[in-house]
């Protein structure tokens, strides 16, 4: 197995993640998420982004409201709920503790 | 040269080359077969449609109004492959079946319905019109070439005695430009029409009776499928290209037909004037000056009904169309037609000066054409 195969499906798993991280700081629709992660190694595209943010929306973990746009048609602005809050904190911890081990094991 | 389709992506009319055409019909019939067990199926399909659409903005202009086939691979090509459920890894790969078309006309969120059904409007249409646009919309509403309707309509004028020239000065009148692409799109028949809305709404409504559970949720996605429905009708008026339009307050929409009335009356003043500077060189008793070419005169008419005129119209047309129009759309057509058994009943009374009038026009039209 290549090296991006084993490295995709973390990347996969991460980007659940990385879009709390993102809507936690401010209310952004579905264009500034991918702007924000195009120049990272997590670059995506709607086609992914659509199907994971309704999953997410499904599993209560955020939230949109319609917001009208200057140019075009109203766009869907999306935010934390309470428990997408508490996951992102959870994530967080979690993920300093990976990197700890990480950085310990085997030094 | 390529043939060019006009779509409707979740409420936007695009006109995009045909083979751009199927490969955005695969794309989405992809995305469909990937979603199939996804409860918000038709809402991830109706974001995408809209990310397609902004990106096909993107690429239009003031003088571009086409997206052609290459800028729809390119669009794809950003868009990705559609995954069945957002974080799962290894899904991305699938292939994407393309589905016969109509398939696409008959989607769960009823979207995407080009020609499904063609609730047509007749509007006037400015692109390639010879005189005021009568016979380009009567051409696309007829799905006629516009020669023919011309060449009708000059046989109707001749063999009815000039009543055919009263009835394109109606129709002027009655009928408004079409401004934005909604209407464009009303004006050769393909769906934009609050019918689409209360469809889909209905559909919405049908499939969260059916399904019973989450029901808060659903009721939620619901209103929100609502407000979005009714923004968009308020929004039917303005487009991106043009100049945003003012909104029509609330209860003005009572008076439309005065307006009409107001427009009828004075286009009717103004072709009696024009009648009567055809025959007597004088409008209603007011001798032009000494050796003052009637042409002249005439276009000097012309130019003052449009400027007399042109608010009532802007005023009218702010309205024609507006979604509580139908108490006053019966209201608008009654009184157009009491309107038009007026103007016959006077075509009748004054049949000799209408054909001294008629008789008249080859002498301007020579007195013009010797200067």
């Amino acid at each position: 197995m290549s090296i991006d195969g084993k490295l995709g499906p973390i990347r996969k798993g991460l980007l659940e993640f990385l879009i709390l991280k993102i809507i936690s700081a401010d209310k952004v629709y579905v264009a500034d998420m991918l702007k924000l992660l195009s120049t990272t190694e997590f670059a995506t595209q709607e086609g992914t982004l659509y199907p994971l943010l309704s999953k997410m929306r499904r599993e209560n973990l955020v939230d949109y409201e319609w917001r009208e746009s200057e140019s075009g048609p109203p766009r869907k602005y999306y935010k934390l709920t309470a428990k997408g809050k508490s996951q992102l904190a959870e994530l967080n911890q979690y993920w300093k503790l990976i990197n700890t081990t990480i950085s310990e094991l085997g030094n | 040269m390529n043939k060019v389709i006009t779509i409707n992506l979740n409420g936007n009319a695009y006109q995009v080359e045909e083979r751009g055409y199927q490969l955005l019909c695969e794309y989405l019939d992809g995305a469909e077969t990937q979603l199939k067990d996804n409860p918000d199926r038709a809402e991830i399909i109706s974001d995408l449609e809209q990310a397609i659409a902004d990106k096909c903005r993107n690429f239009l202009g003031p003088q571009k109004t086409i997206v052609t086939t290459s800028e729809i691979e390119q669009i794809i090509q950003a868009m990705g492959p559609v995954d069945s459920e957002g974080g799962e890894a290894g899904s991305s790969g699938q292939s994407q079946s393309s589905t016969s078309q109509s398939d696409r006309k008959s989607d769960a969120g009823g979207n995407s319905k080009s020609g499904a059904y063609t609730p047509k409007r007749l509007y006037r249409i400015r692109e390639g019109k010879q005189i005021e646009g009568v016979c380009t919309g009567l051409a696309a509403y007829f799905g006629l070439d516009v020669t023919i309707v011309r060449l009708i309509f000059v046989a109707v004028a001749i063999a009815s005695g000039g009543i055919g020239i009263g009835v394109y000065f109606i129709l002027v009148v009655v009928v408004p430009y079409a401004e934005t692409s909604e209407q464009h799109a009303a004006a050769f028949g393909m769906p934009f029409n609050a019918q689409d809305f209360i469809n889909q709404a209905k559909e919405h409504y049908s499939e969260f009776k059916k399904e019973g559970e989450d029901w808060k949720q659903r009721a939620k996605e619901k209103q929100h499928d609502w407000q979005r429905s009714w923004r968009r009708s308020m929004r039917h008026r303005r487009t991106w290209w043009g100049p945003p339009r003012v909104p029509p307050p609330p209860l003005v929409g009572a008076t439309m037909p005065i307006f009409g009335v107001l427009i009828g009356l004075l286009t009717l003043v103004w072709i009696f004037a024009v009648i009567s500077v055809i025959n007597t060189h004088a409008i209603f008793g007011w001798p032009l000056p000494f050796r003052f070419p009637v042409w002249v005169a005439i276009v000097i008419l012309i130019i003052l009904l449009n400027v007399v005129i042109g608010p009532f119209k802007y005023m009218r047309d702010a309205q024609y169309g507006h979604p509580y129009g139908a108490v006053v759309a019966v209201w608008a057509s009654m009184a157009w037609m009491a309107f038009l058994v007026f103007l016959a009943w006077l075509a009748y009374q004054h049949a000799p000066e209408l054909q001294n009038f008629i008789q008249n026009l080859p002498n301007v039209w020579n007195e013009m054409m010797n200067r």
